[in-house]
């Protein structure tokens, strides 16, 4: 290949004698091939020079000026521990939007501007919605959901009432705060907002995690039947209850 | 859903909280930092904007 390049040039060298120096004397290279520089432009030569081995060599490097890792302290669980551990009601049922009792279903309720009707007249009747979501009936009985189950478990439940302006007019707001040990001076804080997002209109003011929660579990259980029945038809499934609800894989 | 989870954490960490009481009370365990710690959980009102978020529009139960 280099001859080539050497031969193609000294070719067009022997054309252009004239013309320019094309030929480097010392190093018996061509100075210019096709019209361009046969040499790495300044960023190939810096990527040349980056092989992977320097980029390997480099890392191993930097990885020794590493301090090492401290050990991890791990405290190692009892028996008791572990069996504790196993009673605990699965988090999972809490949080399950098909059951009318667990907590995501009590918090997750649509908060629409509040219909608030009243007579004009005395044939009329005007519905009034007033736009919000904080200051709503659903909101408050959230709220109420959030300090009566905190208040059952005996916790210091403070509720922190305060008015504020919004684009809307000014509002009513209310932080719960529930403390398990009031006396307590030191306090590990886990804070959330319970508010929804504020939509002036059908069907956005409704509750957007629920719809949301209702495509992944569709898309997923049907996600895992086709994967399942593929496993199944090509024989990578040895499950009999599995080849049971599905039948028999053909072929 | 932060909110349920923490509806559950308050619940299943609640008579875990009171037996840990109960040995730091019988000096089973003495670990001051630890007494002295409990656990708070605050739930905001109106963090969501209203309309767009902006500095007076979001926030207004945690700022």
């Amino acid at each position: 290949m280099i001859d080539h390049v050497v031969s193609t040039s000294t070719v067009r060298l022997a054309k252009s004698k004239s013309s320019r120096k094309t030929w480097n004397d010392e190093l018996g290279l061509p100075l210019v091939c096709n019209g361009h520089s046969p040499y790495p432009t300044a960023n190939m030569r810096f990527v040349r020079w980056f092989t992977p081995g320097w980029v390997l060599l480099i890392t191993v490097l930097v990885d020794a000026r590493r301090p090492p890792p401290l050990p991890r302290s791990f405290q190692e669980l009892s028996s008791e521990d572990i069996s504790s551990l196993v009673k605990f009601k699965d988090p999972l049922k809490n949080l399950d939007p098909n059951d009318p009792n667990s907590h995501l279903s009590k918090i997750l309720i649509p908060r629409p501007g509040e219909y608030v009707r009243y007579l004009k007249s005395i044939t009329t009747v005007i519905t009034h919605i007033r736009h919000q979501t904080v200051d709503t009936a659903n909101n408050t009985r959230v709220r109420n959901y959030i300090v009566d189950t905190l208040k059952k478990l005996k916790w210091h439940v403070e509720e922190d009432t305060f008015r504020d302006q919004t684009p809307y007019g000014i509002k009513t707001f209310t932080n719960v705060i529930a403390t398990k040990d009031p006396e307590a001076s030191r306090r590990v804080i886990v804070a959330a907002h319970f508010d929804s997002k504020y939509y002036p209109s059908y069907p956005e003011n409704q509750v957007r995690v629920e719809r949301a929660l209702w495509y992944q579990r569709t898309w997923s259980a049907d996600g895992a039947t086709v994967r399942r029945r593929y496993r199944l038809r090509h024989a990578l499934c040895s499950d009999a209850r599995s080849r049971r609800s599905f039948g028999p894989s053909p072929g | 859903m932060p909110c349920a989870l923490m509806l559950d954490l308050a619940e299943v960490l609640d008579p875990l909280l009171d037996s840990r009481l109960e040995r730091l009370e019988d000096g089973l365990e003495d670990d001051e930092e630890v007494s002295e710690t409990t656990l708070q959980l605050v739930f905001f009102d109106g963090e969501e904007a209203f309309k767009d978020w902006t500095d007076t529009d979001s926030i207004y139960g945690a700022r």
